[in-house]
């Protein structure tokens, strides 16, 4: 007899989630989910996209069991989101810093530790292993009141990950973050992915979406209007890509030529640009370098190029 | 249920901090100590009347910042959870809503204990100095070793300086204070849950803090209202008999607190009595507490 093999429970079920806002004097209605379905499984990186107003903070706070759903059901490893089982397992990073300003960042690190469960020697060295990842160790003794934007995300960060749970819900990770911080977000992304973990984010920041998540949903007013993975939804599957170096200038409209007899259509040569935050990452990269040993800037050095 | 306790008195702690830090309740703390301070200004020829007045400003102060400190305390607390939204994120913990609210409630009675302690330490330095300038003024006259002769001729076996002094420390050492005090915090305790039951459904600070005064109010002078109304013809005065009735359910009957008055004026009071009195308090603040609890539990963030 055949063994078999049990699915791992997602680590988010949502199926017709619906939530309905009362508008002023009850007269009007503002659906802020229509009947939303979606899936996630343990493991994956989703990216949940959406201009602003479309349903994906709702959609999160039903997540965490802080606004009832209207109608639907959502679950967590198969549990209910306001369980304190479920929320065990969920770090939450908010879209604006709300934390008690009034604290240090070892503070509320400690109070977010304490409500999660953990405590002593434990807590402690967590915090400690916490705030070197996010690179706080400046900051863990100032009170959040004096913290800028970007520190505070950092310490949002931290007190996601205090408890180290299974899902991770980030609301606009790199609002406010430095392209460098951003990167290590995003890199942060990458490495909680290669831990197992599940996460779920939403950003304005497509390219990063694009380079971290497994799978995006792209939400408008409350619907969820298209899902799949980055290939299945960006791939051009009538077009092919060749990127060729080395290529002198003058045989390109050869390689045009033979292309177009290979049966190629509407064949273009051009040359790949960097991204302008490749450039400025390359520039601050190179920066302290620059500084040291005097060399000519990167938009030179790309000029030289062929 | 330990690891429930545990998160509740994380809560309340926070919410101590955060009174400390943010200054307000210190503030008003300030103006409470500054208040019975003031005691000493009104200065009183007769020694009963002197201590009197300390002991009226001094345990009124303390009653009327109490309350203060716990509706204004309260309606702080709460709202600036929700106008700062840190509340969403301290959900998103394992906390459940029903702790969230105890949490901060008990953190307002350690608000509310701290505060009584500074107020009663400055109270009792106030007495121990009206305590020392009366026995300064009072010993200071001829004829001391004397004995003392009661106002009916009967001669005591006591000198006259050992009779002052007897008196004045039976007036600035009364253990009948402790009552008093104990009823007054009860007094505070209870408003504090009544504020807390208006802030779980209220929407602004001002909101919760006015209703919380009028309600106060209320309750203090049902008992009044029970006396003038239904005193007499109390049988055709069907309307205010319900009215007053549903009042006697929602409300306590703060009137009754007013015992302390007579506790201050040197009256004699049964240890039976304040324990029934707190006992009383403690069963209305129970059922404001978890009232606010099955609200807040509702309530969309």
């Amino acid at each position: 007899m055949p063994e078999e093999t049990a699915s791992p429970v997602p680590a988010v079920e949502i199926r017709g989630l619906t939530k309905r806002y009362r508008l002023t004097w009850r007269r009007k209605i503002l659906v802020a989910v229509d009947h939303l379905d979606l899936t996630v499984q343990q493991g994956e990186v989703y990216g949940l996209l959406g201009p602003n107003g479309s349903g994906k903070s709702t959609t999160l706070k039903i997540l965490l069991g802080l606004l009832p759903a209207n109608e639907g059901f959502v679950k967590m490893f198969g549990m209910a989101p306001d369980s304190i089982e479920a929320k065990r397992k969920v770090g939450y990073l908010p879209e604006n810093p709300y934390f008690y300003r009034f604290l240090t960042g070892d503070e509320l690190l400690k109070f977010f530790g304490r409500l999660s469960g953990l405590g002593g020697q434990k807590l402690d060295q967590r915090i400690d292993d916490l705030i070197q990842l996010v690179n706080l160790e400046n900051g863990r003794d100032r009170p959040l009141s004096a913290y800028s934007k970007g520190m505070l995300q950092r310490i949002g960060l931290a007190q996601a990950l205090l408890h180290d749970p299974e899902l991770l819900l980030l609301d606009e990770p790199t609002a406010g973050v430095d392209p460098v911080g951003s990167r290590e977000i995003r890199d942060l992304i990458l490495r909680l992915k290669h831990l197992g973990k599940t996460v779920i984010f939403c950003s304005h920041l497509l390219e990063q979406v694009q380079e971290v998540s497994d799978r995006v949903a792209i939400m408008r007013l409350g619907r969820k209007l298209v899902e799949g993975t980055i290939d299945e939804l960006l791939t051009l599957q009538d077009r092919t890509q060749i990127i060729v170096t080395g290529l002198p200038h003058e045989s390109e409209a050869e390689a045009a030529d033979l292309l177009a007899k290979l049966g190629g259509k509407r064949v273009e040569i051009s040359r790949p640009k960097l991204s302008l935050e490749e450039l400025f990452l390359r520039t601050v990269e190179m920066g302290s370098e620059a500084i040291e040993s005097p060399a000519p800037p990167i938009a030179a050095k790309k000029c030289e190029t062929p | 249920m330990n690891a429930s306790i545990h998160r509740i008195f994380t809560i309340a702690r926070a919410t101590i901090t955060e009174m400390i830090r943010q200054r307000v309740l210190l503030v008003i703390l300030l103006f409470a100590l500054l208040a019975i301070a003031s005691s000493q200004v009104f200065s009183q020829f007769t020694l009963e009347a002197k201590f009197k007045s300390v002991k009226d400003i001094g345990m009124n102060m303390i009653l009327l910042f109490g309350i203060l400190i716990s509706i204004v305390g309260i309606a702080q607390m709460l709202q600036s959870e929700f106008d700062q939204r840190t509340i969403y994120t301290i959900l998103a913990k394992p906390v459940r809503r029903f702790e969230f609210l105890i949490g901060k409630y008990v953190g307002m009675l350690g608000i509310l204990l701290i505060a009584f302690v500074f107020m009663v330490a400055l109270f009792s330095i106030m007495l121990f100095l009206t305590e020392r300038n009366m026995l300064a003024e009072e010993l200071s006259g001829p004829g001391l070793d004397e004995p003392h002769v009661s106002p009916d001729g009967a001669v005591s076996n006591l000198t006259k300086a050992e009779f002052i002094t007897q008196e004045v420390l039976s007036q600035s050492r009364d253990p009948r204070l402790i009552q008093a005090l104990v009823l007054t915090f009860v007094r505070s305790a209870l408003v504090a849950a009544l504020a807390l039951l208006v802030a779980s459904f209220a929407t602004s600070m001002i909101f919760t803090a006015s209703t919380s005064f009028m309600l106060v109010l209320i309750s203090h002078l049902q008992g009044v209202a029970r006396e003038a109304w239904l005193g007499q013809g109390a049988v055709e005065n069907v309307p205010a008999r319900a009215f007053l009735g549903v009042l006697a359910i929602l409300l306590p009957d703060l009137s009754l607190f007013g015992i302390t008055d007579d506790i201050i004026a040197g009256n004699d009071v049964a240890w039976s009595f304040v324990t029934s009195l707190s006992l009383y308090g403690s069963v209305y603040v129970l059922v404001y507490v978890t009232v606010a609890c099955l609200i807040f539990s509702g309530r969309e963030l």
